[in-house]
């Protein structure tokens, strides 16, 4: 038997394969859970690997998928947005409030041309993202505190804007984006998608990307290299409050309403999406790769289980099992790197 | 009859067991359960197995979750399987759940929207392919705006105005009063506001000294009542757009020792009965879950077996009543509800 001398010639591969996996983790796993999700479901249900159903899970996470953009940016920077689903929400309210309403809508709202009612939506996306940077890096208010504050304001706005009344009407460009297609793609996918695409090459072929990952790495190295860490977080703020703001107007668009409150269940479902992808929630490490892997792995595991014949109640645990799985894997693939 | 099959029956389960071998009880169940006798004759389980599709605002709600259980047990009492699609009290989730829902076959479909207007693309997707589309409980669009099978709902001016009569009847008709509002956008609480102030409107000597809106979150019920109870020493009572705030709030009540102010809700569901029959709530008005998801199931073999036709074959409205709760009907009240008639 050649045995030992096959133990010993793979003793210096095993060590690469090994320093592969360890250093890969993060992004191997989320890879195979979707890879087994995707089996499992199809096994499991006939109605889910279709192309019906595949547009189905792409067009699901699309809205989302533009609000992750922004918050891969800011999470990798090491910091957190959790206004992001308020903004999307006031945002979406702001381009319906200067829209003309159908006359059952009891709105006192201020009607204006198409093309200025997105404008004036997309400065109030930049006045949040501006207002953010600026207590995050000015002041020096933790992102978390900060954001939270941001997210009761936005919150407070969409309240103000519609007083508990649903807007249905929205630009024509907004609903054409928001709820049309394009040979059978809906405009939202194409939308993410052409999101997901820029975010990535910023980050990966610009100067801007390589500081957003310094910074998020080593702060104080990233200092100490001349990079204006303030400049950097008080970008990624408003990048975030803008990808927010965007997605909140196709969000109403595609919805068909726009109401106080609508998309309170972006916040975790973007979070979870970026985490779960393998960024790493301690900034420096990730992207936009991963936050796709992350929001087909959601989008896949909340179709799927829509497919199958089991227990409503049994569907919120087997999510959040899931979850902490995948957080779990994220953690222990960051010490694993550590301990190199 | 009746009694007969209370005597047979030594559980709610067995009440549907019983229901299911014999036709003929069923047929008497379902006229009690306010079928008009005519219809009930037409109305039979489904010949051969039906697949349909249900989903509520969500099943975190204890009023959803006992109409998917309603919807369930007429289910099988229908020859109809239901799935069950939750819409975790959520827009975006419930959307992504009747996007899901819209890719499969159904026999029929029953949805109870969380936020009017977010499903009319599924749902329309639904009813272009011939899928009878029934609405429960709230408008899943503006009306006019989409061509759903029927929409079963209950009145919610009439449950504010029947429930506020009574309380207005118990402080004798003068004092301060509070009503605590739902969410200012749902249907369900712009109607019950509009029946509780059509009926205080009759008597001048009632000041409504606070309308603040509660969303139907408890814990904002607790912070709102906790203000009202420090600024204002004398409150006859307060009107609540659902029970779970009126209970939220007489815990606050309690802990400042004002049990003295009367307390009206709506939805009537256990423990709300429970609470009217210790006399810490006056009363409450029935929001019939189990009536609503029940005959949403009826409705939906009645298109299915017996080709019934929107406008024509059923109504686009039916309206699902349900009666003010007080000490004394309560115990007959709760056994309905345990068998999923009310």
């Amino acid at each position: 038997m050649s045995a030992p001398t096959d133990q010993i010639s793979n003793l210096p591969k095993s060590k690469p394969l090994q320093s592969f996996v360890r250093n890969q983790l993060r992004n191997i796993a989320p890879v195979f859970t979707l890879l087994a999700l995707v089996l499992f479901f199809s096994l499991a249900s006939s109605s889910f690997f279709t192309m019906v159903n595949c547009m189905n899970i792409l067009s699901q996470i699309s809205i989302t998928a533009i609000i992750a953009v922004g918050l891969t940016y800011v999470i990798l920077t090491s910091e957190i947005d959790l206004s992001v689903a308020a903004v999307a929400n006031a945002i979406g309210i702001t381009v319906a409030y200067f829209t003309l309403q159908p006359d059952y809508v009891n709105i006192a709202n201020l009607p204006m041309p198409g093309i200025i009612a997105i404008v004036l939506a997309l400065l109030s996306a930049l006045a949040f993202g501006l207002v953010t940077a600026f207590g995050v890096t000015w002041i020096g208010i933790p992102s978390f505190i900060m954001t939270l504050a941001i997210m009761q304001i936005a919150n407070g706005v969409s309240a103000l804007l519609v007083r508990g009344q649903i807007a249905y009407s929205y630009p024509s460009l907004i609903t054409m984006l928001g709820s049309g297609s394009v040979f059978g793609v809906r405009w939202t996918i194409i939308v993410a998608i052409l999101f997901l695409l820029i975010g990535h090459l910023i980050l990966r072929y610009s100067r801007f990307g390589r500081y957003i990952y310094m910074t998020g790495g080593n702060r104080e190295a990233a200092e100490y290299s001349g990079v204006n860490v303030k400049f950097i977080i008080g970008s990624v703020m408003v990048i975030s409050a803008m990808c927010s703001g965007i997605a909140g107007m196709l969000a109403v668009a595609y919805f068909g309403s726009a109401q106080q409150n609508q998309f309170d269940s972006y916040l975790l479902d973007a979070i979870a999406a970026v985490v779960v992808g393998g960024t790493s929630l301690f900034g420096g490490r990730g992207g936009i790769g991963n936050t796709i892997i992350g929001l087909l792995v959601l989008g896949v595991l909340n179709n799927g289980l829509d497919h199958i014949q089991i227990d409503s109640f049994l569907k919120i645990l087997i999510r959040g099992l899931i979850l902490l799985i995948a957080l779990i894997i994220n953690i222990y693939a960051q010490k694993l790197k550590e301990s190199e | 009859m009746n009694d007969d099959l209370i005597n047979l029956a030594k559980s709610r389960r067995d009440v549907f067991k019983v229901l299911g071998g014999a036709a003929a009880l069923g047929a008497v169940m379902m006229a009690d359960a306010g079928f008009d006798p005519a219809m009930a004759q037409a109305l039979k389980p489904a010949g051969k197995p039906m697949k349909a599709a249900f989903s509520n605002a969500g099943l975190q709600a204890s009023w959803c979750a006992q109409g998917k259980t309603a919807a369930e047990a007429w289910g099988k009492l229908m020859n109809v399987e239901i799935t069950w699609f939750d819409g975790e009290l959520a827009a975006t989730k419930q959307r992504a759940a009747i996007d899901n829902m819209a890719t499969q076959k159904w026999d029929f479909v029953a949805i109870q929207t969380f936020g009017i207007g977010t499903l009319t693309d599924p749902i329309q997707k639904m009813i272009d392919a011939g899928t009878p589309v029934i609405a429960m409980d709230t408008l899943v669009a503006p009306p006019g705006t989409i061509a759903i099978h029927t929409f079963i709902a209950p009145d919610n001016i009439m449950m504010g105005s029947s429930v506020t009569s009574q309380l207005m009847a118990a402080i004798k008709g003068e004092g301060n009063v509070v009503m605590t509002q739902g969410a200012l956008g749902h249907s369900g609480a712009q109607g019950r506001a509009k029946g509780f102030k059509a009926i205080v409107a009759g008597f001048p000597n009632v000041k409504v000294i606070n309308e603040e809106p509660a969303d139907w979150d408890v814990t904002k019920v607790a912070r709102i009542w906790d203000s009202i109870l420090t600024q204002n020493d004398k409150i006859a009572g307060a009107f609540f757009h659902n029970d779970d705030m009126a209970l939220a709030a007489y815990n606050v009540m309690k802990a400042k020792g004002r049990t003295d102010i009367v307390i009206a809700g709506v939805d009537a569901m256990p423990p709300a009965v429970q609470a009217v029959l210790d006399g810490t709530m006056l009363a409450t008005v029935r929001n019939p879950s189990c009536r609503i998801h029940g005959w949403a199931v009826a409705a939906g073999v009645a298109a299915v077996q017996g080709g019934e036709k929107a406008g024509k074959d059923i109504p686009n409205f039916i309206l699902a009543d349900g009666p003010v709760i007080t000490k004394e009907t309560a115990p007959g009240h709760l056994w309905l509800q345990k068998n999923f008639l009310i």
